[in-house]
């Protein structure tokens, strides 16, 4: 058996955007090329058949017969019913429009397009444009540097009998169509532009939903699709809470009491998917075969991690799915195909501590599992793989139960060198979920630490609230857990620990780097060094953070006084730093200040800086070498001056 | 006869490294033209008949950096290969048409020189410090990663982008290749400005010390056949390294201050352990950082000599540049602002010169009694403009009368004004450059008023105090009274402010501490001291004399004039390049944001250039340049021309709130 490697992510299969009609299961696999490129298919299955394509945002009509996805933003239609299948392009009503997602149902399509507003160079000039803006926010990491400006538009085709040659044009718009939803075998959409809305589409003799005012302003978060009961008379979406995402009715029939609030609803039902965010969607409410009852994959307010739950509407009722927590689950979806045991069935993409969330297919009455879909990923059959350990303590003021895991190398016979990792955020969480770079750094000797300190999600409402992110108290949750961790495992070796994470946790292994003299080497990934660069030149500017100041001067001084760079004489550990340059959430500003302040006071001590031209702040989304690079000169730096290696 | 406009900027034809053969019986220069498909600047050697003065192409396009064998007989250049991109080093023979191909190296050739007796010559190529000359034969192995990765303090420079670790190297190479280069510098170590004493050393600057402390270089001479090391040349005096050396006899002439700071011209003489000062009867600063608006081709030495050792020195006084001969204590009279200048054997100069109407024109001037003929006619597309030179205005900076200009509009009726602040703060406003944007924004109606505060340079030693206190806005706020006064035309309810760099400091600066501007446009500035560090190239702990670091950094935070950033109050433009490393986009990026935040009924705009560093205005991509200088005049036409904008700038675009996730 193999330990991990960062190379391992070649081999790695990914999947997302559960999709199922009837029978048919649909999903997106995510892989990379051999270039390095992250490339998706569309994986079509149904017993005795399998089909794939190069897309993405699969839907499938009610029978199973048709499935829609994207390609480079353009929809196209496979008939499953064929054995080799022919994508189909759906036409663009004028052409020069990307489609960005679509929806079916009884027959009828219907998709969102937008359209970018940019300038054009003159024919037969290759001039690169400036980016312009008046208005703020005017950064976004997704677009690697100014907000892209576009039209909306929503469009349809009525019947799929016969893809037309144009389809129709419902809405246009400045504003963007999201968390399109169709209800009642087509006759309606709902769909939600600044606020909830209602389109009908054809005639139903079905009864008209209806949104109140407040029903209509509820917020929608878009990482959640929204899931219409059987009856329609209400859908599930996800809202923002906090920093979390809650589960909340939408109701489409006055008078619906909403059951996710009040006495007997079930509490702080939590929809966080932060902690393996790609970029594709999942599928995280469905409904389920019994009766007024839906599943959720929603975390657990205890221990972080995506686990299956049943929620009885009537009785206001939970039950837990994954009892043991075994599984995480990050898609859910009905399925209607034929199986070995009685009773109603879910698909799901799940995985455990030991594998990468894939195709399983659930037994509601008793948890039992079948894997189709077993050929991906099969090298993990041949890895040693770390089962982390829950590790708690309680939180010197009292008040909470800090949380995190801890992995151990296989040879523990000498004192194992510790790294303490920490996640995101603040908002967001480590699981158990297998994460081959945590691996890869197991593989390495180390052992691993993944705190969760006050401010993370998945322990609940309360735990999340970011009141201690940044004023020291996030730190001394860490430094707790790691005491308590050091006295219950002697086997560590306290002299050699190193500290590293990206973005907040970028930022907290600076912090710690400046604050304490613990740790033998620390390496920050886009990590917020100094706090004016987040207020005034990151996607998030333009917020007025300084109401509590009556002298900006003082704000700037403050900021400053708080920021990890201000500590820089004070770090005494080998700093590596790694940055996107076109991070635009937390900006390559950051690694410049912060390396240039540690090598002006420390002439003598080994601080590197490394750039990476076209990375934003998803490292990941670039070309895998990149990723790799960056994963591997961690670990070098960590193996140089924690464990002591000759590297 | 019409107006100028941004457009016209693509016409301006630069010329630049003015050469003379030693039979002066031709010379040579560089003509630069840009392409509009992609705004870069395609250069080809022109040659010029003597004493003629015709002018015609010499050597094919994309052909620069001319320089002639001591016996005139061949021409050296410098050509990137299209194929290959490398940039080539060629030699002509200009009687019989042989071409030479003399460095076998597979690296640009970033610099050449002829030694004395022809046959040889000294080149400049850059390598990593491990690599030897046989890997430098080979082509360049593209690096495995994308990503840049340094462990040294000062890592980056505006003019360089990412320091990669390569040095420049000399190395001697013999025109028909009879032996391998000679590598005559320290393989390790950064070379450059190389000059030949007599035929049998050679002198250049290296960066001895590590680049992580300072920009520091000295002065080292090496045999030229030997293998010997080089040495450093002992001198009380440090020779300033942005100056080449030049040999006479013993002597060695350069540039240097003493130890008040006092910057002149030297002649140091090793053996004798002895300088002498020979800059008494200087008028001017030598080596003068002149702005016009242009920065094209090679700069020119700022210290020159002829056959016989007269020695000449480009200076500047007062916002004039002057051509000195500082041992004869007196200067040659000038059509305009020189650019860039050689000399010939029989004292004829060759110089490309500006005129408040002329972009640059290529002279042939003689010393003996100043007789000024121009040789080029490339920019005569300027005379078809309506293109008045500036009015001189005086006033009083500091209790001193200097004088500064305006570009005034057609006609007499009332006119918007805007105050141009110049960069720096040690450069000043040439009197007699070609300033093509003040004219641009003069045709569009507007009174273009320009002028040398205190801070500025070539006013004497005194004058550079006072940038960044309150003396330097005195004196802009006392020239633009001057300009009011002595222009009535100029309606004092329409001004608008602009500058670049330090001049975006001040543009900032200026429309916090007072409210006399209804537009502003704020080129590249530097506001934030706080962020400023480390972003930018310049400015650490170790060179101050502050050892701890808080410290350091809460001294940069006082006094900053973001202080009162919530008394900004007048619409504002932001132009900045994306990869300005003197003065990084954050700055602006933060001028924008607290306008947005502070005065969201407030119009502003931020632009920002892909790809151009802290010179995108006058340097840049053409395309850039001219939509620079084109979003000023817009912002400048909404705000002090048309009706004012009535509840503009609102947030239209405010997105679903992200979750602030980090």
């Amino acid at each position: 058996m193999a330990g991990f490697e960062p190379r391992d992510y070649w081999g790695l299969a990914r999947f997302s955007s559960l999709q199922t009609a009837a029978d048919t299961i649909a999903m997106v696999k995510s892989t990379w090329d051999e270039k390095g490129q992250l490339r998706h298919h569309v994986v079509a299955t149904r017993s005795g058949f399998e089909f794939q394509v190069e897309g993405t945002d699969p839907a499938l009509t009610g029978d199973g017969r048709y499935l829609f996805y994207l390609f480079r933003c353009a929809l196209y239609r496979l008939d499953l019913t064929k054995d080799a299948p022919v994508p189909e392009a759906v036409a663009d009503p004028d052409g020069n429009w990307e489609t960005v997602s679509s929806v079916t149902d009884g027959g009828i399509l219907v998709f969102a397009q937008r359209q970018e507003i940019r300038e054009v160079a003159p024919e037969g000039c290759s001039w690169d444009l400036p980016l312009v803006a008046e208005a703020m926010p005017c950064r976004s990491d997704p677009d690697h540097g100014f907000r892209k400006q576009y039209r909306y538009r929503l469009c349809t085709c009525p019947s799929l009998d016969i893809l037309p040659a144009t389809p129709r044009i419902l809405r246009e718009s400045e504003k963007s169509f999201e968390g399109l939803c169709l209800l009642w075998d087509g006759a309606w959409l709902l769909f939600h532009q600044e606020t909830w809305q209602l389109l009908q589409l054809q005639d139903t003799t079905a009864p008209s939903p209806v949104l109140t005012e407040e029903a209509a302003n509820t917020p929608m978060s878009r990482g959640v699709r929204p899931c219409p009961a059987p009856d329609m008379s209400y859908v599930l979406i996800g809202t923002p809470d906090g920093m979390e995402t809650a589960l909340h009715v939408l109701p489409l029939a006055p008078d619906l009491p909403d059951f996710t609030q009040g006495e007997n609803a079930p509490a702080g039902l939590s929809l966080d998917c932060y902690m393996d965010r790609g970029r594709l969607s999942h599928s995280l409410i469905a409904p389920a075969p019994e009766p007024d009852s839906f599943y959720v994959c929603a975390t657990d307010d205890h221990v972080p991690g995506l686990w299956l739950l049943r929620v009885d509407r009537v009785r206001g009722t939970i039950v837990w799915y994954t009892p043991n927590h075994d599984f995480l689950v990050t898609d859910i979806a009905p399925y209607g195909g034929q199986t070995e045991s009685f009773g109603g069935h879910m698909a799901a993409l799940a995985g455990t501590c030991q594998s990468v969330p894939s195709l399983r297919i659930l037994s509601t009455l008793r948890f039992q599992v079948s894997h189709p879909g077993e050929e991906d990923n099969a090298f993990l059959s041949s890895r040693t793989v770390s089962r982390p350990r829950r590790v708690s303590v309680q939180s010197l003021d009292g008040r909470a139960e800090i949380q995190g895991f801890l992995h151990f190398p296989q040879d523990t016979s000498q004192p194992v060198p510790l790294l303490v990792w920490v996640h995101g955020g603040p908002a967001g969480c480590w699981t158990e979920g297998l994460n081959l770079e945590i691996q890869s750094a197991v593989s390495a000797g180390f052992a691993v630490l993944l705190p969760n300190p006050r401010g993370s999600t998945g322990c609940g409402r309360k735990y999340a609230s970011p009141e201690h992110a940044f004023d020291g108290g996030a730190a001394t949750d860490i430094l707790t857990l790691l005491d308590e961790v050091l006295r219950q495992y002697p086997e560590l070796d306290r002299h050699r620990m190193g500290v590293l994470g990206g973005s907040y946790g970028g930022y907290m292994s600076a912090y710690l780097a400046g604050t304490t003299s613990r740790f033998r080497a620390c390496v920050v990934q886009k990590g917020v060094t100094n706090w004016l660069y987040i207020h005034f030149c990151s996607s998030q500017a333009g917020q007025p953070v300084f109401d509590d100041y009556r002298d900006f001067q003082d704000f700037l001084v403050d900021s400053l006084r708080i920021s990890p760079v201000f500590q820089a004489q004070d770090v005494s550990c080998p700093t590596l730093i790694i940055h996107g340059e076109e991070d635009q959430q937390v900006p390559a500003a950051c690694a410049h200040q912060y390396y240039t302040a540690l090598k002006d006071c420390h002439p003598q001590l080994p601080v590197r800086l490394m750039l990476f031209p076209h990375l934003n702040h998803d490292l990941q989304g670039g070309h895998l070498q990149d990723y790799l690079q960056i994963q591997e000169e961690t670990l070098l730096w960590l193996r140089r001056y924690v464990k002591g290696e000759n590297v | 006869m019409r107006q100028l406009c941004e457009e016209d900027l693509r016409k301006v034809r630069y010329l630049s490294d003015p050469q003379l053969s030693p039979t002066g019986e031709m010379g040579a220069f560089v003509l630069e033209k840009s392409r509009y498909e992609d705004g870069t600047y395609i250069p080809s050697v022109y040659g010029v008949h003597l004493p003629q003065g015709d002018t015609f192409p010499l050597l094919p396009e994309g052909s620069f950096h001319p320089r002639f064998s001591p016996d005139g007989r061949q021409i050296a250049y410098l050509q990137r290969d299209p194929a290959t991109r490398l940039q080539k080093l060629h030699v002509l023979d200009l009687v019989d048409g042989t071409a030479y191909s003399p460095c076998p190296f597979q690296r640009d050739v970033e610099d050449v020189l002829f030694h004395p007796r022809g046959a040889v010559l000294v080149i400049i190529v850059r390598a990593r410090p491990e690599e030897t000359a046989e890997d430098l034969m080979r082509p360049e192995t593209p690096p495995a990663s994308s990503a840049f990765s340094t462990g040294e303090l000062m890592y980056k420079l505006d003019e360089e982008g990412y320091l990669d670790g390569r040095v420049r190297r000399l190395y001697l190479v013999s025109l028909v290749r009879t032996f391998s280069p000679i590598c005559l510098s320290d393989p390790k170590t950064d070379a450059f400005s190389p000059v030949f004493q007599g035929a049998d050393r050679l002198l250049f600057f290296a960066r001895t010390e590590s680049r992580e402390r300072s920009l520091h270089a000295c002065l080292q001479s090496v045999p030229v056949y030997g293998g010997k090391a080089p040495e450093t040349i002992p001198a009380a005096l440090s020779p300033d390294s942005g100056v080449p050396v030049l040999c006479r006899g013993d002597e060695i002439i350069c540039c240097g201050a003493d130890e008040s700071g006092k910057s002149g011209i030297y002649a140091l003489n090793p053996a004798a352990h002895g300088e002498r000062c020979l800059s008494e009867r200087l008028q001017g600063d030598v080596h003068p950082p002149v702005l016009g608006d242009e920065m094209h081709g090679e700069e020119s030495p700022a210290l020159r000599q002829d056959p016989r050792g007269t020695l000449y020195a480009l200076t500047g006084r007062e916002a004039k540049t002057l051509l000195e001969l500082p041992e004869e204590g007196r200067s040659i009279p000038l059509p305009g602002a020189l650019q860039s200048f050689s000399i010939g054997p029989d004292g004829r100069i060759l110089a490309v010169v500006s005129t408040p109407t002329s972009p640059m024109e290529l002279y042939a001037i003689d010393t003996s009694d100043g007789n000024c003929r121009q040789l080029t006619h490339e920019n005569d597309w300027a005379g078809d403009l309506h293109l008045p030179g500036p009015v001189s205005v005086p006033f009083l900076c500091g209790g001193r009368e200097v004088a500064g200009q305006v570009f005034l509009p057609e006609g007499e009726e009332p006119c918007p004004g805007i105050l141009y602040v110049h960069g720096g703060p040690e450069c000043f406003w040439g009197r007699d450059v070609f300033f093509f944007e003040a004219q641009a924004l003069r045709a569009r109606g507007y009174a273009v008023m320009v002028c040398n505060p205190r801070g500025s340079s070539s006013y004497g030693q005194d004058f550079l105090e006072g940038a960044y206190g309150d003396e330097a806005m005195h004196d802009l706020h006392a020239f633009l009274d001057a300009c009011l006064k002595q222009h009535p035309r100029i309606d004092p309810a329409r001004l608008g402010i602009t500058g670049g760099s330090y001049g975006g400091y001040m543009t900032v600066k200026m429309c916090i501490e007072s409210s006399r501007f209804r537009a502003a446009a704020a080129q590249r500035p530097w506001v934030n001291p706080i962020t400023s560090y480390g972003t930018g190239d310049m400015g650490f702990m170790s060179g101050s004399e502050e050892h701890d670091f808080r410290a350091y950094m809460l001294r940069r935070a006082k006094g900053s004039i973001l202080r009162d950033i919530q008394k900004l109050n007048v619409p504002m433009l932001l132009l900045h390049g994306e990869k300005d490393f003197r003065c990084h986009v954050e700055q602006s990026d933060q001028i924008f944001s607290m306008m947005r935040v502070f005065h969201p009924e407030i119009p502003s705009r931020i632009v920002i250039f892909p790809g151009e560093n802290h010179n995108v205005s006058r340097g840049g991509l053409m395309h850039h340049r001219i939509r620079h200088l084109r979003e000023i005049g817009d912002w400048m036409d909404r705000f002090l021309k048309d009706a004012p904008e009535e509840n503009a700038g609102k947030d239209t675009q405010k997105e679903e709130n992200q979750d602030g996730r980090l």
